[in-house]
């Protein structure tokens, strides 16, 4: 536990200690999230047909404060890879005695303490532009479907953060298509209905397909705990395979890394 | 005695740096070999010196020791584990010291410690005693612990980087050129904590590389040199200086215009290398008499005085002049 703590805490420390840049990436995040409200507001005055546009909203920005989620908990596993690369220390993280799982394991938590953080200071934002009403739903629901599709979005983030490694100019952005790719097909801001068939096939082996429908019905529709399990069951799944593969792919790649030569920055 | 590394043929190539794009690259690779069937050994309580200029493969081979980088050949073994198959324990035996000093330079040095402390499952507690006692013997001034490292100096953070490295008691420490771009006050306070430990910790080994040669004549048991990835030579200190005694070095020095004499030097076939050290010159040959004829003609004709010319006493950088044909310098260029 001692080994997982300490990643954690360094992560926490490097938060705190670039918090200007975090404030602005907090901003940002507000502006964008709020972007997307707006474009379910002004729907109904664009196509000129009436909409309900409280449902719209809400449904954009559920689809916004979970992307927004992702993409973090995304970037801040593979982050942490980068910058470690960059200050040299990989190579001491690497060779102490840690297992790969907690390495990763202790990022994971961090970024997921991150992420809650950040969400949770958007939605307050949200909450003093839009006039949401939240009087039938299951928030407790939404919740525990964001628990789950974490288990998930950290396999996908493993997976993510080896990039850096295998190609370490270029890993980043690597990673930013990976994360595109889920923006197109998850139905992010769409139901997935309005995709080509395949893709949408395609969408079913997306977590956060499943996270955001459990969430919509949940906030929207204010769905039960039982009603949820269509959703919670696929994320389970996904969840069970996602970690180990995530496990497994950074380990392969390491290996190639370490075949390559590629974890020094220099010398 | 037991050995704390075996080092057995070991080999290491990499795809040629060139990033130049063409066909032909993608399907044969150029190669480049940065180790070359590199064998040696350490024992217990013993300071082994790997010397040769920077791009001789030093840093490659540390980093295949300190399990980063898969050999493509040969074995390594570290108190009898071998790398490959027990990385895990080998990785509670080693730890390591690399020329530039990593941390995370927003972080101060004692959050960077304690994360190197944490990851080797060493508690707050014992990690605040043992990192003091380090810190002292280091010379490190305590209130600056708390200070970001992109704070500190070189030297403060390269005393960090020692002590969170021996922090851990590791059996095999791995000094990467620990000492480079130190200044003089530092450079001695990490040999003298060097030489302490070594004293007190009779079961553990240290290699040490560097291209220092005064420093591995201080503190190094057993020596090799290494020059474009191979090991040229290696052994005691003193028996390395005896066995090129047999050749002559000399040292020169005049009044005036050194570099003619440096020039003079250099074009004469029974010399086999010239070095210039400020208003001095070393050279090596067989056969002295041969040379004294002419440089006397020299001098005479430029009116140069002769402050002195005598035989010298092989140092460490003269066996390496001698085993390699060039100098350090030579060698980086």
């Amino acid at each position: 536990m001692s080994k997982v703590y300490a990643f954690v805490e360094r992560q926490i420390n490097m938060t705190l200690r670039h918090w200007h840049w975090e404030l602005v990436w907090i901003l940002y995040q507000i502006a964008m999230a709020l972007s997307v409200g707006f474009i379910g507001a002004g729907a109904a005055a664009v196509s000129g047909v009436e909409l309900d546009v409280e449902e719209l909203t809400l449904f954009l920005l559920i689809g916004s404060l979970l992307w927004g989620f992702l993409n973090l908990l995304l970037k801040e596993m593979s982050y942490s890879i980068v910058w470690e690369r960059w200050e040299g220390t990989i190579e001491y993280t690497f060779m102490a005695p840690v297992s790969r799982l907690t390495h990763l394991i202790g990022t994971s938590i961090a970024a997921l303490i991150y992420g809650i953080v950040r969400t949770t200071l958007v939605l307050i934002a949200i909450a003093f532009f839009f006039n949401i009403n939240l009087e039938h739903a299951n928030l407790l629901g939404a919740v525990i479907i964001l628990a789950i599709a974490a288990v998930s979005f950290i396999g996908i983030g493993m997976m993510v953060s080896i990039l850096p490694l295998l190609t370490p100019e270029r890993g980043e952005i690597m990673g930013t298509i990976v994360q595109a790719f889920l923006l197109m097909i998850s139905g992010i801001y769409y139901p997935i209905s309005v995709l080509p068939v395949w893709l949408q096939k395609i969408a079913l082996l997306s977590p956060a397909y499943y996270a955001l429908n459990g969430m919509r019905d949940a906030l929207i529709k204010g769905s039960s705990l039982f009603e949820l399990w269509t959703f919670v069951w696929p994320l389970i799944i996904l969840g069970v395979i996602l970690i180990p593969l995530g496990w497994y792919i950074f380990n392969i790649g390491e290996k190639y890394s370490k075949r390559k030569g590629r974890l020094k920055r220099s010398g | 005695m037991k050995y704390a590394l075996v080092v057995k043929n070991v080999s290491k190539q990499f795809d040629d740096a060139d990033q130049k794009f063409s066909f032909k690259k993608i399907l044969n690779k150029d190669k480049f070999n940065a180790v070359i069937d590199v064998s040696f050994n350490i024992k217990e309580g013993e300071i082994f010196g790997v010397l040769g200029p920077n791009g001789c493969g030093k840093s490659t081979l540390i980093r295949m020791i300190s399990t980063l980088l898969v050999p493509d050949e040969g074995s390594i073994k570290i108190f009898g584990k071998e790398i490959g198959k027990d990385d895990a324990v080998i990785r509670n035996m080693i730890n390591r010291v690399s020329v530039e000093a990593a941390f995370f330079k927003k972080l101060t040095a004692w959050e960077n410690i304690i994360y190197a402390a944490r990851l080797y499952g060493l508690s707050k507690e014992d990690t605040k005693k043992k990192i003091d006692e380090i810190l002292d013997e280091l010379n490190f001034p305590k209130n600056r612990i708390n200070l970001p490292m992109e704070n500190l100096s070189r030297g403060q953070q390269q005393k960090v980087a020692i002590a969170r490295a021996f922090l851990t008691s590791p059996m095999l420490i791995l000094l990467d050129e620990p000492t480079t771009g130190l200044d003089p006050k530092s450079k001695m306070d990490v040999q003298k904590f060097i030489k302490k430990v070594m004293k007190e910790r009779k079961n553990v080994g240290i290699l040490l590389t560097t291209h220092d040669m005064n420093e591995a004549d201080n503190l190094c048991n057993r020596i090799s040199i290494m020059s474009d990835g191979k090991i040229m030579v290696q052994g005691k200190i003193e028996k390395l200086k005896k066995k090129v005694h047999v050749k002559d070095v000399y040292e020169i020095k005049t009044d005036k215009s050194i570099m003619r004499v440096y020039n003079f030097l250099s074009k004469i076939k029974t010399i086999e290398n010239v070095l210039r050290d400020g208003r001095k010159i070393r050279f090596y040959t067989k056969n002295i008499n041969l040379v004294l004829a002419d440089l006397s003609k020299l001098l005479a004709r430029n009116k140069l005085k002769l402050i002195y010319l005598k035989s010298v006493s092989p140092s460490l950088e003269d066996v390496f002049i001698i085993l390699t044909g060039k100098s350090l310098e030579q060698d980086e260029k």
